[in-house]
């Protein structure tokens, strides 16, 4: 080979270097836009299995691994009245076998109630009761049923209680000494969402206020209160500004709160664009294990709630073509990775496992919960569905 | 990605001082002319297949940015800390300006993932200007510095370049 030709060669060799260093730093994404029959297929599935694992007490099976087929114990009250919500939600949609199995699961609730000086709380987490409370509210929306309104109503001022001066939620309720002083980086955010919903369907009752201070917090104080790192995608925090901007009165959004909203989307389309290249194979050991379904159903709430209220209001125009990619992309991701009828038929217990998600051979009922109510809402956005 | 980090990246990519360190000593304009001009038919060649391109790897456009920025930085650093490379070997005459000037020392791995990258963000003609702004200095680098004071100054766009290689990662990472 003449000294040309070597130099040609060395060119070639340096070109293939550099798509060696790029193709480690940035792998191939797996997304599709799943149809809305796919959505539909895999958003009942879902709902199957919560009413296949529902126990007489009106609690789910919270832990399962399906290698062994052994039921792992332990629950979470918090998670419990999110996977009410979300089988609320689906009723809404029409879903078949969503309410009686939310309705079923309300005998925990009951189990749980407790008085506290604040008023009723469910567990005493603030988080648990603001699940509840849009558990509740999204039941009167699904069946037109008002017989809890004094219970939900009560919830809400214990709610109310719980917010600070300063706009901070407290995590934990004492029952006879009132908020304590922790934090959650969830419950701020279900909080509020929750009495932004009240106050949608109790307007008189003065939820705005609370509200609109936790909002304030959220988006002025709370990352430098809190410190959390790395910083929150906050899908619960999409969930209440949706709701928020359906108030009769919406709140104007301003410049900290449309920053907030930037760096938010930004979050969850890096996180969706990280995830999906997780396809297995030699991505194992540049990208890992793929995420928990619950982790990627939060992605798909916080996209589609920050959407609906884009496209309400016609804002980030030219955003919305990117943020539909990625929101179609968290579906086939989960519409992908659910097990389902065939592929749970040859399972020790097929009823504990199609219908779920798994990683590591491992799912939970938060795992059901978000990927559920992620799959209705982008069903949702993509029909135009907008409140 | 702005238009003005896209130019930046672009400069950064094509190094003018890099390409003037492997001009061939008393060329002909014609030869320049070819270099430049070669290199940005490659150039304009990877902004127009930028679509089907990131279609066939199943690459997003953020993460185009993200993958422009770490090309950038590899060869931002080749020029920040190795010697630039020189006009020999080459083909003899004016193809000299096609190689190995036009490629690979000007249309370098950086300068065809940024314009892969740049086209997919803002299009294909906004990416095509950006890639003829970019070859000014280029070729303003390739008619007047003199050969032997390219290695500082390559070396000082390298450095530049690691940075904006900085900032299309970022700005690939924190896109929507």
């Amino acid at each position: 080979m003449n000294a040309v030709g070597r130099r040609l060669g060395r060119a070639a060799l340096s070109w293939l270097l550099v798509g060696g260093v790029v193709s480690v730093a940035v792998h191939p994404e797996d997304c599709a836009r799943p149809s809305d029959d796919d959505l539909t297929e895999a958003a009942q599935l879902a709902v199957d299995w919560f009413a296949a694992n529902l126990e007489s007490d009106g609690r789910f099976l919270y832990r399962y691994d399906r290698g062994q087929a052994e039921d792992l114990g332990g629950y979470n009250d918090t998670r419990h009245a999110g996977v009410i919500w979300s089988l609320w939600q689906a009723e809404a949609d029409g879903f078949e076998g969503a309410g009686e199995t939310a309705e079923a699961a309300f005998g925990h609730v009951e189990d749980r109630l407790v008085d506290t000086v604040l008023g009723p709380a469910f567990g005493t987490g603030s988080g648990s009761t603001g699940l509840l409370v849009a558990a509740l509210d999204e039941r009167r929306i699904a069946t037109g049923l008002t017989d809890r309104d004094e219970l939900l109503v009560e919830l809400g001022h214990t709610l109310a209680g719980v917010v600070n001066p300063d706009g901070s939620v407290s995590a934990d309720i004492h029952v006879t000494d009132g908020p304590t002083d922790t934090r959650s980086p969830f419950f701020t955010g279900e909080v509020m969402w929750a009495l932004a919903r009240l106050h949608l369907s109790f307007p008189d009752e003065g939820f705005d206020a609370p509200a609109l201070s936790v909002r304030r917090y959220l988006i002025e104080d709370r990352d430098e209160v809190e410190e959390p790192w790395p910083p929150v995608s906050d899908h619960w925090g999409a969930y209440a500004f949706e709701t928020m901007d359906r108030w009769p009165s919406p709140p104007e959004i301003t410049q900290a709160e449309e920053d907030w909203r930037s760096r938010q989307l930004g979050l969850f389309s890096l996180q969706v664009r990280y995830e999906s290249q997780r396809r297995g194979g030699i991505t194992r050991l540049t990208r890992g294990d793929i995420a928990l379904a619950a982790g990627v159903g939060t992605l798909g709430e916080g996209l589609g709630n920050h959407m609906l209220q884009l496209e309400r209001n016609g804002q980030r125009v030219s955003d919305q073509g990117a943020l539909r990619e990625r929101a179609d992309c968290a579906a086939h991701l989960l519409v992908t990775r659910q097990v389902t009828p065939t592929d749970a038929a040859p399972d020790a217990d097929p009823p504990r496992t199609s219908g779920a998600w798994f990683r590591a051979r491992i799912t939970q009922m938060d795992d059901q919960q978000h990927a559920l109510s992620a799959l209705l809402l982008l069903r949702d956005t993509r029909r135009g569905e907008i409140p | 990605m702005t238009m003005t980090l896209l130019i930046l990246g672009l400069i950064a990519a094509a190094n003018p001082f890099r390409a003037a360190a492997a001009a061939p000593p008393r060329s002909e304009p014609a030869t320049l002319a070819l270099a430049v001009g070669g290199a940005g038919f490659l150039g304009v060649l990877a902004a127009w297949a930028s679509g089907p391109l990131l279609d066939l790897v199943d690459v997003s456009g953020p993460s185009a940015r993200i993958a422009a920025g770490i090309a950038l930085l590899v060869v931002a650093g080749k020029d920040l800390f190795f010697k630039p490379p020189t006009a020999e070997p080459s083909i003899t005459g004016r193809s000299a300006g096609l190689f190995p000037l036009a490629f690979p020392v000007i249309f370098s791995p950086a300068f065809a993932v940024v314009a892969i990258a740049g086209a997919s963000e803002r299009g294909v003609g906004p990416t095509t200007i950006a890639i003829a702004m970019s070859l000014v200095p280029t070729a303003a680098a390739l008619a007047v510095v003199p050969i032997e004071r390219t290695r500082l100054l390559a070396a000082t766009v390298g450095a530049a370049g690691a940075a904006i290689a900085a900032l299309l990662v970022l700005d690939g990472v924190y896109a929507i």
